[in-house]
């Protein structure tokens, strides 16, 4: 079934699954034959379809797309800048890769976040358990970690003792980590093993 | 984790945050470097600061993920010439290759080079000489959206954003007939590097419209060409332009430059 562009834009605005399947079907192959053209690997171009989709989708969000353009064109420049982006970004990074658990600390705010949230699968996969993270757990890592809130502060609103409290952010993390390790474990499949 | 001290959290929070001075970065990496400990904390801050902060986007790329693992991974597109080989008429096709390859093996590596380094030395030129159109030709179209889209295309050009220019003045040409709308919009290809797609608005431009419009069309269609390794058409659209006019001598410069090569 073939959506128009106003559908689209409508459906990616609500997270419509069968948006994004639309345009994985109808664009993927696209993605994949411009990244492999320009000397991309197949594992590059993988991440390439998730995040040029990505990219799209915020572009809609923002507005930044406008539906009366042809949506294969502006995909096509999209996917060619998104590419040439990372590539001119791995030329000029510095990355301190740091050997635990293969895990990759990049020391790079260059990165597009589609990108960083493609390449890092901790980030789908802790989205998921902080849904599951139970109160108080849930408050204090939002305040402390989203909100910003100093843990002086954090303990006074929640009516916590300060020493008490620094505990507890450590418990907090090492709960969500489990959840996360677990979720990770349970689906092992990356983008890049597809 | 517990025995990550406060201060150290901190700074972590800092790092991720993007709000550490260099010095203090370089000096948290080092230390996670050596201490798998301060590494995985650091990597596991910078995932919850990402996952936290982009929470719709997490959610999204999520959908994706599910996607992909149902759909399997695309193939990249079928080769255009495939209908050859699959009517059973490329042995023949494949036998004549196979012997003009095996003669013509050095004249052919030999030209590839050749054509390598003519490509790459192209699109020097094209990198030395292409600067954008200062945005003084266009008029108000009477149509409002039209003449929104217009602005649009034409603020983001102003301000260097060319994807953006591209977009907004593509949809706007597709409405409107105006050739230096479209002259714009083929800069504005050319500058994002997308010399191929400029091709088209400029030359139907160079073909069409007055001068001075038809003269810029000309001197960008050249520089698209040359973009695209098309070197005879490229000067034959440079001998196309009027020598004492806007880009006359731009042109005669380059025109040497082609020739001399």
């Amino acid at each position: 079934m073939a959506f128009t562009n106003l559908q689209i834009r409508d459906g990616l605005k609500e997270n419509d699954a069968e948006i994004f399947r639309y345009l994985y079907k109808t664009y993927g192959s696209m993605i994949v034959g411009y990244v492999r053209k320009n000397s991309g690997s197949d594992q590059e171009a993988r991440e390439m379809v998730q995040t040029v989709l990505l990219e799209f989708w915020t572009a809609v969000r923002e507005d930044r797309y406008q539906e009366s353009g042809k949506l294969d064109r502006y995909l096509y420049i999209l996917t060619s800048n998104t590419w040439r982006d990372e590539l001119r970004r791995r030329k000029v990074r510095r990355t301190d890769e740091l050997d635990t658990n293969q895990m990759l600390v990049a020391d790079d705010h260059e990165q597009s976040i589609a990108m960083a949230i493609v390449k890092d699968r901790r980030i789908e996969a802790m989205h998921h358990c902080l849904q599951q993270l139970e109160s108080p757990c849930d408050d204090i890592i939002r305040l402390y970690h989203l909100e910003e809130v100093n843990l002086q502060d954090v303990a006074k609103q929640m009516n916590y003792d300060y020493n008490n409290l620094r505990k507890r952010i450590f418990d907090c993390r090492k709960k969500l980590k489990k959840l996360v390790d677990d979720f990770l474990q349970q689906t092992p499949l990356t983008i890049a093993d597809i | 984790m517990e025995q990550i001290n406060y201060t150290l959290q901190i700074q972590i929070q800092a790092f991720v945050n993007g709000e550490l001075q260099a010095n203090r970065r370089a000096g948290l990496l080092a230390q996670a470097a050596e201490d798998s400990t301060i590494a995985d904390e650091l990597a596991f801050s910078q995932s919850l600061a990402n996952a936290l902060k982009n929470r719709e986007l997490a959610a999204a790329s999520a959908i994706l993920s599910g996607i992909i693992a149902e759909e399997g991974f695309p193939p990249p597109p079928a080769p255009t010439n495939d209908t050859w080989w699959t009517a059973g008429k490329g042995w023949l096709l494949g036998s004549i290759l196979i012997v003009m390859m095996g003669a013509g093996t050095f004249y052919g590596l030999t030209q590839y080079q050749t054509g390598r380094a003519a490509r790459a030395y192209n699109q020097q030129l094209v990198q030395n000489t292409l600067q954008p159109l200062e945005n003084v030709l266009l008029l108000a179209p009477a149509n409002s959206v039209a003449s929104d889209l217009l602005k649009r295309g034409m603020d983001a050009y102003d301000a260097a954003q060319y994807t953006k220019a591209a977009q907004a003045l593509s949809t706007y040409c597709e409405q409107m007939p105006d050739p230096a709308a479209r002259v714009y919009l083929g800069i504005a290809y050319l500058m994002d590097g997308h010399a191929k797609l400029a091709i088209g608005p400029l030359l139907e431009v160079s073909q069409a419209a007055e001068l001075p419009v038809r003269e810029a069309a000309g001197w960008y269609l050249s520089l698209a060409y040359l973009a695209e390794n098309e070197v005879a058409l490229a000067k034959k659209t440079i001998m196309q332009l009027p020598p004492d006019g806007l880009f006359g001598p731009a042109a005669l410069d380059l025109l040497a430059k082609l020739q001399k090569k």
